[in-house]
């Protein structure tokens, strides 16, 4: 298992990079999506079953459509931004600082011998169900909220125009 | 080193990368991407400390919570992006800048 | 009684709800001129729910409600609601602040009516959930939803400014995002629990009795976030823009209650958790210290009236974290009085600007002059906004600084209490040269004709001074009363 979480690690990030340094919208927002599959398969080795189908559905699925929706509206040229954009080339450091960084961190953590436990511990308490409607409900009730706030964004948005 | 010191040390990693993906752009619509991918990240944080801790049905209370927030705020950022287009012909942040002081 | 006191809590959560339902069920046409007026109402009745709690919970002796909306707040871990005495003033300030907004609301606010009810209702509801959990995950999503109704707000009008203010608010909301996230994940992954009752100094020490470098890095990440999202400097450049390009009604909440409850109740409740570690009060102080400085400096030299109000929020923010980082009772006192008053004087101040707008149509300052024989109640209540802020008895203001300062000195902090106290006089300075260049001084022609403002701005412009004035006088009862209660 640890060499499959890994692996989904290094899709994770390595897309995500991709991601992030990418001309062109749809390839960003492609990658996005794979970033997000590769990160729902990695939940779902860590054992949260339903977090993992969660972000596969939504991650993946959802903020792809909102993303590629967003990219016609605004109808620019979407397979390569103008250059005066430059994204790959403003982030063309990045991958070089990603490594520094990591390689930094992962030499204070050997030097001061940090280490997070590694076993999993025993799973107790209630479902995820029960958990969720039992004693999360105020966060439900927040998710309920923040839905309705953001339709209330998209009427604001999105209207074309209101007559009086 | 253990693999959650591991998943914590590439986490982190990937999290300075979408902050730097959102603060660099010049583009509105990829501050989402940068968004995106510093999230999805946190989420991974989440799950490994339901891992760690046994508390995984709570973990995944969170992610769900984070993951539904997350997109209200994506839609929000479009809508913004959208009608700032629709104002000004682009999407370059660089237009941004009749407020000033 | 106490049955009156359990059903309270509910208020707050119900009545915006409601509201927000009867605005989309009923026809727009007719909801349309009474969209303003329904959210005054909700409002109205979160003031008068607050101040009947507050009233309560405080002759009952019991520390805090709990309740739970659907289910059982007994349950093992649940995460319930709950008032105490504190979430209790919050909420009355929050009502407090609306009822101005939607006061002037009702002027300003020609089009668009229910999407800003609507939207109205999202803030509302996401501040009093902010204000009534328990948990810190809990108290993050309220605070999403307040700063997703907050840049809606801000871009209602599609304008190329309001748009922009939007845009740059929400890019700076992201990042703190992030970091907070960031920072909960790893408090989670210490401790296996966000909630308060979970989490302590204590608890993070966990069984070496010291703290891990995690969870030092988890309370870097989550003060960097609530700083951001309160405008403390260094991270306040988001603010003056989205204050500034809102309509007024929405400058009002956003300088009056929203920076307070999204950024300053997060700093309450930090340090609540984890006062006992003398690096985050002292984080927050330094924070306060260098907001105080900048908001002030910026001030001076701005030209347009909401631009200056909004950097003497980002001011006073500051004192704010100054009494909640001395760690006192007394100073949580003196900054949530001063949350007080500065909605108080606030108000006052964009309820002014709103009247200039109305007629004169302009907010350039250097334009303006010589406007107190035009606009005589707005210059009266502009002038009680500047005693305020200024910190002249018996002003509101006069008092809530009195007690941060005293509680600085208390903590041993006297090098910040002399700071706060001399940029106390820059605060009077950037407030004098505004009522100079819009009140007083020569007059320009071009506003001869100008008349008064009427109708609700005037209303809300005479209520606002006479609390000012009114809450300041009050305010040695409200001592002696904390001295019998024993707080000071």
């Amino acid at each position: 298992m640890i060499v499959a979480v890994y692996i989904c690690l290094g899709f994770m990030l390595a897309f995500g990079v991709i991601a992030i340094m990418s001309d062109g919208l749809i390839t960003a927002a492609i990658t996005l999506a794979v970033t997000s599959a590769a990160s729902g398969v990695l939940m779902y080795l860590l054992g949260a079953k339903w977090a993992a189908a969660f972000e596969i559905s939504v991650c993946s699925g959802l903020v792809t459509v909102i993303f590629i929706s967003a990219v016609s509206l605004s109808s620019g040229d979407k397979t390569k931004l103008p250059a005066e954009y430059q994204d790959s080339r403003r982030t063309k450091r990045l991958p070089a600082v990603l490594i520094v960084a990591g390689a930094a961190l992962m030499c204070a953590a050997a030097l001061t011998g940090f280490s997070l436990p590694a076993g999993d511990a025993a799973q107790t308490g209630l479902t995820f169900g029960e958990t969720l409607w039992e004693t999360r409900q105020a966060d439900v009730w927040g998710q309920m909220i923040a839905l309705i706030t953001g339709t209330a964004a998209i009427v604001v948005f999105f209207k074309e125009s209101e007559n009086r | 080193m253990s693999m959650p010191t591991v998943v914590l040390i590439a986490g982190l990693v990937m999290i300075l990368a979408g902050c730097v993906g959102l603060i660099r752009t010049h583009h509105m619509l990829k501050i989402i991407i940068g968004l995106e991918v510093a999230m999805k990240a946190v989420t991974v944080f989440i799950i490994l400390g339901g891992f760690l801790n046994g508390r995984m049905a709570l973990a995944q209370a969170f992610v769900v919570t984070v993951i539904v927030v997350e997109v209200v705020t994506a839609v929000v950022l479009s809508g913004i992006a959208i009608s700032l287009y629709r104002k000004h012909g682009s999407m370059d942040i660089r237009n941004l800048r009749s407020l000033k002081g | 009684m106490s049955s009156i006191l359990n059903g309270i809590p509910y208020v707050f959560v119900a009545a915006p709800l409601f509201a927000f339902i009867l605005n989309n069920a009923v026809p727009r046409e007719r909801m349309r001129s009474h969209a303003v007026a329904l959210s005054g109402g909700v409002a109205a009745l979160q003031l008068a729910a607050a101040i009947l709690g507050f009233a309560l919970l405080a002759a009952s002796g019991r520390g805090e409600v709990r309740f739970g909306l659907f289910w059982s707040v007994d349950a093992a871990g649940a995460a319930y609601l709950r008032v105490n005495l504190v979430s209790l003033f919050l909420l009355l300030c929050v009502g407090f602040v609306a009822l101005a907004s939607a006061l002037t609301a009702a002027k300003t606010i020609d089009d668009h009516r229910c999407s800003f009810a609507n939207l109205f209702m999202a803030l509302l509801l996401g501040m009093n959930g902010m204000l009534l959990a328990t948990d810190l995950f809990t108290l993050y999503v309220f605070l999403e939803i307040t700063g997703t109704a907050s840049f809606v707000l801000i871009a209602m009008y599609k304008s190329s400014k309001g748009l922009e203010g939007a845009f740059k608010y929400l890019t700076m909301s992201a990042l703190a995002t992030i970091m907070m996230l960031t920072g909960l994940a790893l408090l989670f992954m210490h401790t296996g629990s966000l909630a308060f009752a979970d989490l302590g100094a204590a608890a993070l020490s966990g069984a070496s009795g010291e703290m891990d470098i995690l969870c030092y890095g988890a309370l870097a990440l989550l003060i960097s976030g609530f700083a951001i999202k309160a405008g403390a400097a260094p991270f306040h450049s988001w603010l003056p823009d989205a204050h500034q390009s809102a309509d007024t009604a929405v400058s009002i909440l956003l300088s009056g209650i929203v920076i307070k409850i999204a950024g300053a109740y997060g700093f309450i409740v930090l340090v609540e958790l984890f006062g006992d570690l003398y690096a985050v009060r002292l984080s927050v102080a330094a924070l306060g210290v260098a907001t105080i400085a900048f908001g002030a400096l910026l001030a001076l030299v701005q030209t347009h009236f909401k631009r200056i109000a909004a950097y003497s929020s980002v001011s006073q923010v500051g004192y704010i974290l100054f009494g909640i980082a001395a760690g006192s009772p007394l100073g949580l006192v003196g900054a949530l009085l001063h949350v007080f008053s500065h909605a108080a004087f606030k108000s006052t101040l964009f309820s002014g600007a709103a009247a200039l707008h109305e007629q004169l149509g302009t907010l350039d300052i250097e334009q303006m002059g010589g406007l107190q024989k035009n606009m005589p109640v707005t210059g009266f209540a502009s002038v009680t906004s500047f005693l305020s802020a200024a910190g002249v008895p018996p002003f509101a203001g006069f008092w809530s600084k009195l007690l941060i300062l005293i509680s600085l000195w208390q903590a041993g902090w006297i090098g910040l209490s002399a700071a706060a106290l001399g940029l106390s006089i820059l605060t009077g300075a950037y407030f004098l040269r505004l009522q100079k260049k819009v009140f007083f001084g020569p007059r320009n022609p071009r506003w001869d004709d100008v008349k008064e403002i009427g109708g609700t701005i005037r209303a809300s412009q005479i209520v606002l001074s006479a609390v000012n004035l009114g809450a300041g006088l009050c305010f040695p009862l409200v001592l002696l009363y904390l001295q019998s209660i024993g707080l000071i």
